[in-house]
């Protein structure tokens, strides 16, 4: 099966290098079409994302060009035509090349999430899914690929549905919302938010709870200029730190992540405030810093949830665990799938050559038949015997090699013996 | 189709769906077979259940609610439905919690027997409003206190830390809302069958029944009406803690009662007969042909 892939990801090219084959959309589409100019007839899909460049590139009919002649796709054009320095020799040892069913199994891996930095996050699906279909827009797509990005796309499907590995998280900030901030509340677009400290972790932490719908943020920070810049990203205000009480009076989920040494919530500032809070409200409360900023006497209060970073990391320590314990489970997924990937595409393949083969002895069959009918000159009915009879004969004769062929392409010696047969037949 | 559909049938695969949830927690935390099966057993049980009363109770005796069973069967059936509803909507293991209810109260209504009513006299829609009120304020009070009592062990795992991987359970507001929310809506409910059933002792000639179902649920009554006025700066969690307690108890009163009426002597159930009414109106005849002495 003719479909191979060339690459370059985090995992061997540094960041210096992957910058020089980054493409964004405009920079795909504009390769896609040179792709198109240089090999007609060729597929190729161009995925890029900041952690990997992959051209895949695939033909069932076609003799696929070499690695090196590819290798100029895979560099943006404007940045092509500005240095000949990057040439395939000097880089060479930065890309992987897979072929077959290599190539296959790779392709499902990266979709799935399995080839990725932090194993099981969900973006890399959505950018294949924009690689594919930058490529359908400009017609660089055939059979074979179109095949195999949907069986890709099931495959990822598979891997979230069958196995923990998209379920389970391992990043402070994810764990801190899914584990355990959507286990207090039922939903965020109506909480409030409260952000002590404009550090990293906070800003991160924000970006998830937006994601989950947060929406009222409130930023609190000793610098008034980092906390205004931070409330402009997130469309929040900005309290001064003298009001952080009061602004803890009223609010649902509180990130506390300073540089204070010592707690800035003790538990006397938090019994102050806690007669003004409404009795129906949990306070769920992070508390990221190192050293602790809230005092942990404050989490013993009637519905208060207070975390430390200790908390969120043994979470996602358990998390990291249990997701590891699924990847064989997901890898035999991208296995298995593969197999039938390549089934698939040997069975279209000797599909055609029966389909071919069939044509051509009933030309043959057709022009022996005329010929000795008009030899014989025979009435309706023995005409219709003989036609009969050179139907069977041929179906007889083809029902062999047929049915060989059709059992070999469930396995990849079917290609193989596609290829025989259009040799020997001249097909 | 359907017409053969037995009591066991469903019952069979409630309990297997049962039994799967509790082997779910044990064996198969995280398999996604594991939660389908269970789903659809209840499913395919509420299929049959739905069939049995259509065949059973309305086509039998021309109308739901015919028989005492009937009544527990319907109460089952709707325990199940909201089963279906809250699993699919909050993606949790509520099955755990309602499926030994709906397999109690199929219990019941196999013990109290299938004997249909005699057709009432009068006030039919009253009396039919009467028990689904009473049996809905008892179906919201059971769920409030499965509620409350997932609201503390979601609670506490979240005070020490621990992980969500056997059991499934919704957030803390979800479930704090639906043990306020049943809280007050089975007072609601109690209400309306406390007003319907005077209704019935003054107007349908049921005046002399006086056993424990119909002097106890008044009681209940008010007594659950007083408890849902607001206290002072309770805290959330006593809040919730109230509520749970408060479900928890109705729901037990109001199990007692049922009880009672399924259980004791059973002229709670049967409405006053057209022949029971002519006999009442022949005693009222007669005791004021007696009170005005004849005229000299």
């Amino acid at each position: 099966m003719p479909i191979r892939v060339i690459g370059l990801n985090n995992r061997i090219a540094p960041v210096e290098i992957r910058e020089l084959f980054s493409l964004d959309a405009t920079d795909v589409t504009e390769t896609l079409q040179q792709w198109q100019d240089a090999f007609p007839g060729i597929e190729a899909t161009l995925v890029s994302t900041c952690n990997r460049t992959e051209l895949y590139f695939a033909s069932d009919h076609e003799e696929l060009p070499d690695y090196k002649d590819v290798f100029p796709f895979m560099i943006a054009p404007a940045r092509r035509n500005a240095s000949e320095e990057i040439v395939y020799e000097r880089y060479r040892n930065y890309f992987q090349r897979f072929e077959e069913r290599e190539a296959a199994e790779r392709l499902f891996a990266v979709t799935s999430s399995l080839d990725s930095m932090i194993l099981g996050e969900p973006q890399i699906l959505s950018q294949v899914k924009r690689a594919y279909k930058l490529a359908t827009l400009a017609h660089t797509t055939g059979p074979i690929l179109n095949e195999a990005f949907q069986t890709a796309f099931k495959t990822a499907k598979r891997v979230s549905v069958e196995t923990e590995i998209f379920r389970r998280r391992v990043s402070v900030p994810s764990v801190a919302v899914v584990d355990f901030a959507l286990r207090i509340f039922e939903r965020l677009n109506d909480k409030k938010t409260l952000v002590l400290g404009a550090g990293e972790m906070a800003e991160e932490t924000l970006k998830y709870l937006s994601d989950y719908g947060a929406r009222s943020v409130v930023v609190v920070n000793r610098s008034r200029e980092k906390a205004e810049r931070l409330a402009e990203q997130w469309n929040g205000v900005v309290v001064d730190w003298d009001d952080r009480f009061q602004a803890l009076a009223s609010t649902d989920l509180a990130i506390v992540a300073t540089g204070a040494a010592e707690p800035i919530i003790t538990l006397n500032d938090y019994l102050k405030i806690e007669n003004a809070r409404n009795v129906n409200r949990s306070l769920f409360i992070l508390d990221l810093a190192v050293p602790r900023n809230v005092d942990p006497k404050v989490g013993k209060r009637p519905n208060v949830y207070l975390y430390s970073i200790d908390d969120l990391e043994s979470a996602c320590v358990r998390n990291k665990e249990l997701r590891d314990k699924e990847i064989p489970k997901a890898l035999q997924i991208v296995r298995e799938e593969t197999a039938r990937f390549l089934a698939n595409v040997n069975a279209r393949k000797s599909i055609d050559a029966i389909r071919l083969l069939r044509n051509g002895w009933n030309e043959v069959k057709e022009t022996e038949l005329d010929r000795l009918l008009r030899k014989l000159n025979c009435d309706k009915h023995t005409e219709e015997e003989i036609r009969y009879a050179f139907d069977r004969l041929v179906n007889k004769l083809l029902h062999s090699p047929t049915t060989t062929l059709r059992a070999a392409s469930q396995n990849e010696s079917g290609s193989r013996l596609t290829e025989v047969m259009k040799k020997l037949f001249k097909l | 189709m359907f017409k053969g559909v037995d009591v066991v049938c469903f019952t069979a695969c409630y309990s297997i769906a049962f039994v799967f949830e509790l082997a779910r927690l044990r064996f198969a935390k995280d398999s996604r077979l594991f939660v389908l099966i269970p789903f659809v057993l209840t499913a395919l049980g509420a299929v049959a259940h739905a069939s049995f009363l259509y065949y059973n109770d309305l086509l039998q005796n021309d109308r739901f609610f015919s028989s005492a069973g009937g009544w527990f069967s319907v109460l089952a059936f709707a325990v199940v439905l909201v089963e279906l509803y809250l699993t699919l909507v909050s993606k949790t293991q509520f099955s755990l919690f309602l499926l030994p209810l709906t397999l109690s109260l199929i219990a019941v209504s196999l013990c109290v027997g299938n004997v249909a009513f005699p057709p009432a006299a009068t006030c039919v829609w009253v009396r039919a409003t009467h028990a689904s009120a009473l049996l809905l304020a008892a179906l919201l009070s059971f769920f409030g206190a499965v509620s409350g009592y997932m609201y503390f062990w979601q609670r506490n795992r979240l005070r020490r830390n621990v992980a969500e991987n056997s059991l499934a359970l919704p957030s803390l507001e979800w479930l704090s809302r639906a043990c306020r929310f049943a809280a007050n809506m089975s007072v609601v409910a109690l209400g309306i069958g406390v007003a319907s059933g005077f209704y019935l002792k003054i107007f349908s000639g049921t005046e002399s029944r006086f056993d424990l179902a119909s002097i106890g649920t008044p009681f209940v009554f008010v007594a659950a009406l007083l408890s849902r006025f607001p206290k002072r700066r309770a805290r959330a969690v006593d809040v919730c803690a109230m509520n749970a307690i408060h479900n928890f108890v109705v729901g037990a009163a109001m199990g007692v009662l049922l009880f009672s009426v399924a259980f004791g002597p059973n002229s709670h159930w049967n409405p006053p007969t057209h022949a029971e009414t002519n006999a009442n109106e022949q005693v009222e005849a007669d005791e004021s042909t007696l009170a005005v002495p004849p005229a000299q």
